[in-house]
């Protein structure tokens, strides 16, 4: 597993993880995936049923290019928050990955979540969070509740017990702050 | 600087940057044409669909590489001509269209239109050659005039 950055040196405020065997980081990937008119198409193809639960009727281009969009806007936003080296705008947009945690609180090691809040965005990136750096994961388009609901999302919480697991054995010393998804 | 900080910007030093920064930049840039992009390569896979060809079929059809073709359905390929004009032969299907100014799309939502479908319709015809482009079905009720 790597750890590459987003920003040339010194900016190592967001940062993402590279599996093993994988050419691209989690980053390069989502942006892939969400930049993609068939992977979309496939996918929301499969997830209809989620969507029109929780957002009503859609047409599935229409779908397609919405998310699209979020994407760009949402990566757009990302890209903004991590340029700017003096601010905690990029810590600050990640939330705690449990919604019964109080926005407010933070600890070092919590799994955290960045949404678009906007529009009520069904968009997610996962990070770790290690004092000002955002460590991304993965992320997925989550059209259900809970991330245990479906293989992809539930793939998302595998893949930030692993990268957790990945950080705690580098540093024993640190205490940790591990939350359940409700 | 505590230890699990110092091990991380030890593995950040060490990795290569992402590209992901470059790659938000560019669909930035780019915006505008990705978005029409992105609806060719949606019609794209409708009519593979329709046809049950895969995109290995495609791309023998049209006597480009696979990858080619995987560049054409993630709606990020900047399109010639020449080769929606191959698609469209191709495919069987409709693409591109110029509109004059006499024209307009219109587009219903019945059942005898597929979803998202789109005529072209005269604004003020002359005689009935002078459609561009003929509907899906012999219905002609949906010719629009003016």
């Amino acid at each position: 597993m790597e750890i590459v950055r987003t920003f040339e040196l010194p900016n190592t405020k967001l940062l993402a993880v590279k599996y093993e065997g994988y050419e691209f980081d989690a980053l390069e990937i989502l942006q892939g995936q969400w930049g993609s008119t068939e992977f979309l198409r496939e996918f929301f193809t499969k997830y209809k049923k989620d969507h029109y639960a929780k957002y009503g009727s859609s047409k599935l281009n229409n779908l397609v290019q919405q998310a699209k969009e979020l994407a760009d806007d949402f990566f757009e936003l990302l890209l903004e928050l991590a340029e700017d080296v003096e601010s905690s705008a990029l810590v600050d947009f990640f939330k705690p990955l449990d919604n019964r945690e109080l926005q407010s609180e933070t600890y070092d090691l919590q799994k955290l979540k960045g949404r678009e809040e906007e529009r009520k965005s069904y968009l997610r990136i996962y990070a770790i969070r290690y004092k000002e750096k955002i460590i991304v994961t993965g992320g997925a388009i989550k059209l259900t509740d809970k991330m245990e609901d479906r293989p992809h999302t539930n793939d998302e919480l595998k893949k930030l017990e692993l990268v957790k697991s990945f950080l705690d054995t580098n540093d024993l010393d640190v205490t940790f702050s591990y939350i359940d998804v409700k | 600087m505590s230890g699990l900080n110092q091990k991380i910007e030890e593995i950040v030093a060490k990795s290569p940057r992402s590209s992901w920064k470059e790659k938000v930049e560019w669909r930035k840039t780019h915006k505008d044409w990705l978005r029409k992009s992105s609806d060719i390569a949606f019609r794209i896979l409708d009519a593979l669909d329709e046809l049950g060809w895969n995109k290995a079929k495609l791309a023998a059809e049209m006597g480009v590489s696979p990858q080619q073709v995987s560049k054409y359905v993630k709606g990020e390929e900047n399109f010639k001509l020449e080769t929606l004009n191959k698609l469209e032969k191709v495919l069987g299907i409709e693409l591109i269209t110029v509109l004059h100014s006499d024209q307009e799309v219109k587009q219903k939502n019945t059942l005898e239109y597929r979803e998202h479908e789109v005529r072209v319709v005269q604004l003020k015809p002359k005689s009935f050659s002078q459609y561009v482009i003929e509907p899906r079905n012999s219905n002609k009720q949906y010719y629009s005039t003016a």
